[in-house]
């Protein structure tokens, strides 16, 4: 600290003795001094020629010999005769100046502040650690008194305490945690949050009345579904999985965005934690939002929702062929083979598409179709489906799905090696080795 | 001549006053639109719980791609420290570049492997493939070493892509250490594709010297005790957080260093993957990306995370360091050169008009003009007409600016990720801050000088990279070895 402090005085009085020195220079006639003296700005422009060697400087303009009160003034009339170049270079040299000590000591300060704030949150925190603990298993838990909790910040510790406890408990405990909540008036403080004008703050309070289950907030959340800020939206719609408790996904229904990826893990996740069961997804297999159809199809697939089979067979015909292979993949794990047909046409209907090769991703999703067919092919496939099996073998070009469809008809039996065999023939050099191949990992 | 000189010395003087007003703007405004970036991240990140992605059956699969050449030394813990990453459904690919040491067999004996008939497509060509081996041993269930015919990293890493069976790649140097979360962190923005395809995403690389590391995970950061790695530290600090972070808020990314970083498996594959005749592989496979996808009129992005998620050596001499600028330099002209079409054309839009403009005239041009206006000065000066007062200011300036925008990242660093915990290291990163325009900086222009030579004279070459090894409980460096082929960790913002 101290080695820090005194190394940055003593580049400032470099600096400082620098700056002086140039001035002096710049003034001592380096810069045509008949023409400055007299200077007006403009003037000072044309002046701006090329410094003579040497700087032949004034012995009596050193800034040594300055007096202590002639210092501002030297200084003024230094900068005044200046040309335009070094006032630009000075006036950004003390901006710097000024800019590195007001950052230097805002860097030492925030960490002095910030450390004693951290230390001061986590006493806070683990009094309240030790506080929640004695109410929860201590004797007497009515007239409990928890520290300082009136103080703001004390207070907000002592919420996030609460609901990380709320979160890693179940029962009795659970309960007896939310009921303090309440009788504390924190839900109070969780609805504010709600009306902040900030996101994060916002989005705070929405997780901290799912997690407490105040089924009142749910209209207060329901209308962040559809907002711009992507965090709101997702944090919205997960706690209206938890509030919700008879529609759970209802709100599917009024959803504008696409349901990304990310927010269909986190929403999944929280139909799994709070084991909430969903009895049909069919009603948004129709959904104008492919993406939300995607999303119910997967979970039909996940919670094996059988009775959704008719209407999973519908989106094979989907015109998205996103939702086409969400469909593919959601018969796959329904395991039923009256599938099969179906999925044939599927794969036929599903061949790369040469006018959309200038499209990156079009046939790279068909490709994908085609592969989810066949593996959903080979958990139901047997022997009488040879001939839809040769015929992929004679037209496929992709190698994965040839691959796998190697793989699944060497292991159909009887039929499948002499097929592999009489595909062999006359047939590509790459497939030959792919066939070669999938005898050889039979043989291992 | 007297006059000749004196309309030079304006010229050149008004000239440099403009350049350098222009830097500092463009580097006040990276800084300004990484603040606001950063701030946004931080609030947002808090409400992430990446566990979500263990145990979601809805999470994307990862191959990770990690070549390897003459790591003996290393390789089973590094593979180990790989293996132990937190991710559900991923696979390690390890590549042998035809190493010459005992790399393999060690590998082999550690792992229980044997060879396997894997059949897979050679998308991209590669040098020729010897053994695929896996594991007979089901805990490893998720490794896959490659053995082939020594080709170089990028050749390397195309052997792993064509093998790579998962949804997304990450390519990463094997003898980097990732923190046990950054597949998580990694993946995630690539879920929340929304309307703009996620083509790649990377991370923040740190500087592991001196950090106290066991099996394989670092346990204790600490500032390098060496110079020239603390030099590094500042330096990454400002590049990453204050470059690349606005770089990917205006989505004109040009870089993802290779020691650590994440592609869509498709984007890599159609464009052809890593140029094997590059010594800037990494940066240009980015520029090619990103040129594939503007010409398909595909909307995309380049993601970058500001999380610290991998951790590195820094070169600690300054034989090691000049070599590696050097080559950074040739990396940084090749893909800028080769890729000139780019240069204010609007069809490529940010990445045309910001990306392309600023790496040519900031990160290549610029020493150039620093190296010659050095020059220019000896001249002058031997000759006798040098504006002394102009010249101090200038130099005063610039000087200060660079310990302005270093002050700045250190303090970005306080209020984000705040890595190094004693005040002690903060004060040591602000004297480190005053040093390094003085004695880091004329090796850093002297080696980029030096690359500009080499790229014009035609020289392809990685020269070695010499390691000291990361060292386990302490920071006594032991293990002194040589790597060929290691990445190139590209610095520039």
């Amino acid at each position: 600290m101290t080695a820090g402090i005194k190394t940055i005085r003593v580049v400032f009085t470099i600096l400082g003795f620098l700056l002086v020195s140039m001035l002096s220079f710049e003034a001592s006639g380096a810069n045509a001094p008949e023409a400055i003296v007299n200077a007006s700005p403009s003037s000072v422009e044309i002046s701006e020629s090329p410094t003579p060697p040497y700087g032949s400087s004034n012995p009596s303009l050193k800034p040594t010999e300055l007096s202590a009160n002639g210092t501002w003034e030297w200084f003024v009339n230094r900068y005044r005769q200046a040309s335009l170049k070094v006032k630009i270079l000075l006036v950004i040299v003390i901006y710097l100046i000024i800019s590195l000590t007001l950052l230097f000591l805002f860097i030492i300060i925030n960490r002095t502040i910030k450390s004693r704030e951290r230390r001061q949150a986590k006493e806070i925190k683990e009094i309240y650690q030790d506080e929640l603990t004695g109410f929860l298993f201590g004797e007497d838990n009515q007239t409990f008194e928890f520290t300082g909790i009136n103080h703001n910040v004390n207070r907000e510790i002592f919420i996030d305490e609460l609901i990380s406890l709320h979160n890693n408990l179940y029962g009795e405990a659970a309960n007896r945690l939310r009921d303090l909540y309440f009788n504390l008036e924190l839900y109070k403080d969780s609805l504010q949050k709600v009306s902040s004008g900030k996101w994060n703050v916002k989005a705070k309070g929405f997780r901290e009345l799912a997690q407490m289950d105040v089924k009142d907030a749910n209209r207060h959340i329901a209308k962040f579904i559809n907002s711009k800020n992507k965090i709101l939206r997702m944090e919205s719609q997960v706690a209206l999985v938890k509030l919700n408790e008879e529609d759970p996904l209802g709100y599917l229904d009024e959803l504008k965005y696409k349901l990304t990826e990310w927010e269909q893990i986190n929403i999944l996740n929280s139909l799994s934690y709070h084991q909430i069961n969903i009895e049909s997804f069919d009603r948004w297999m129709d959904s104008s939002n492919d993406s939300v159809v995607i999303f119910v199809t997967k979970l039909a697939g996940l919670y094996k929702q059988l009775q959704s089979w008719p209407r999973v067979l519908e989106l094979l015909n989907h015109k998205n062929p996103e939702v086409r292979r969400a469909a593919v993949k959601t018969l796959d794990m329904f395991e039923v083979s009256e599938n099969a047909s179906l999925l044939k046409e599927v794969y036929f209907k599903d061949q790369p598409v040469e006018e959309k090769e200038d499209d990156v991703f079009y046939n790279l999703h068909l490709d994908r179709n085609r592969l989810a067919v066949i593996e959903a092919m080979g958990t139901i496939a047997t022997p009488d489906d040879l001939p839809f099996f040769e015929q992929v073998l004679r037209i496929e070009k992709n190698f994965d799905i040839l691959k796998k469809t190697t793989a699944i008809v060497h292991d159909l039996d009887p039929g499948g090696p002499e097929l592999l065999n009489r595909v062999m023939t006359g047939s590509t050099d790459d497939l030959k080795k792919i066939i070669e191949n999938a005898k050889q990992i039979a043989v291992q | 001549m007297i006059e000749f000189f004196k309309v030079l010395q304006f010229i050149v003087e008004n000239g440099i006053i403009i350049l350098t007003i222009f830097i500092f703007g463009s580097y006040t405004a990276l800084a300004i639109f990484s603040a606001i970036a950063m701030l946004r991240y931080m609030r947002k990140n808090s409400f992430v719980d990446y566990n979500v992605l263990l145990s979601s059956p809805l999470a994307p699969s990862i191959s990770v791609i990690a070549p390897a050449y003459n790591e003996g030394k290393t390789i089973v813990d590094n593979i180990r420290s790989l293996l132990s990453l937190h991710y559900n459904d991923f696979e390690v690919i390890i590549i042998n570049d035809g190493s010459t040491d005992d790399s393999l067999e060690k590998v082999v004996k550690a792992y229980d492997l044997e060879p396997v008939k894997l059949m897979f497509e050679q998308k991209l060509n590669t040098q020729p493939v010897k053994a695929i081996y896996k594991s007979r041993n089901k805990a490893f269930s998720k490794l896959v070493v490659v053995d082939k015919e020594n080709g170089g990293k990028a050749d390397a890493l195309n052997a792993g892509i064509n093998l790579a069976q998962k949804d997304f790649i990450s390519a990463i140097d094997v003898d980097s250490i990732l923190v046990e979360d950054a597949l998580l962190i990694m993946a995630k923005p690539f879920l929340e594709e929304d309307g703009h395809k996620i083509i790649a995403s990377g991370g923040v690389i740190r500087i592991a010297n001196s950090c106290k590391i066991e099996d394989g995970r670092i346990t204790e950061i600490k500032l390098p005790k060496r110079f020239l790695p603390r030099m590094q530290v500042l330096e990454y600090t400002r590049a990453f957080l204050m470059g690349r972070m606005a770089w990917s808020k205006l989505n004109g990314l040009l870089l993802i260093s290779g020691a650590f970083g994440m592609f869509n498996r498709d984007v890599v594959i159609k464009c052809g993957g890593y140029n094997t005749d590059l010594v800037g592989e990494d940066m240009e496979l980015i520029v090619r990306m990103r040129r594939y996808m503007a010409e398909h009129n595909e909307k995309y992005r380049v993601i970058y995370i500001p999380d610290p998620l991998c951790w590195t050596e820094a070169p600690s001499t300054l034989r090691v360091l000049t070599r590696q600028r050097d080559r950074w330099t040739r990396g940084t002209m090749e893909s800028l050169f080769k890729h000139f079409k780019l240069f204010f054309n609007p069809r490529y839009k940010a990445l045309g008009l910001l990306g392309h403009p600023y790496w040519f005239f900031l990160e290549w041009l610029a020493p150039i003009i620093e190296f010659i206006g050095i020059v220019y000065f000896i001249i002058i000066a031997i000759l006798g007409y040098p504006n002394w007062p102009f010249f101090f200011l200038l130099l005063a300036t610039v000087f200060l600016f660079a310990i302005t925008l270093s002050f700045w990242a250190v303090l970005f660093e306080e209020l984000s990720f705040h890595r190094y915990n004693k005040r002690r290291e903060v004060v040591k990163m602000l004297i480190t801050s005053v040093l390094e325009p003085i004695f880091y900086h004329p090796v850093i222009l002297f080696s980029t000088i030096r690359g500009n030579f080499k790229f014009f004279i035609g020289e392809k070459t990685w020269g070695k990279m010499e390691r000291q090894g990361f060292a386990e409980n302490d920071d006594q460096e032991k293990d002194v070895r040589e790597v060929e082929g290691v990445s190139p960790k590209t610095l520039e913002s």
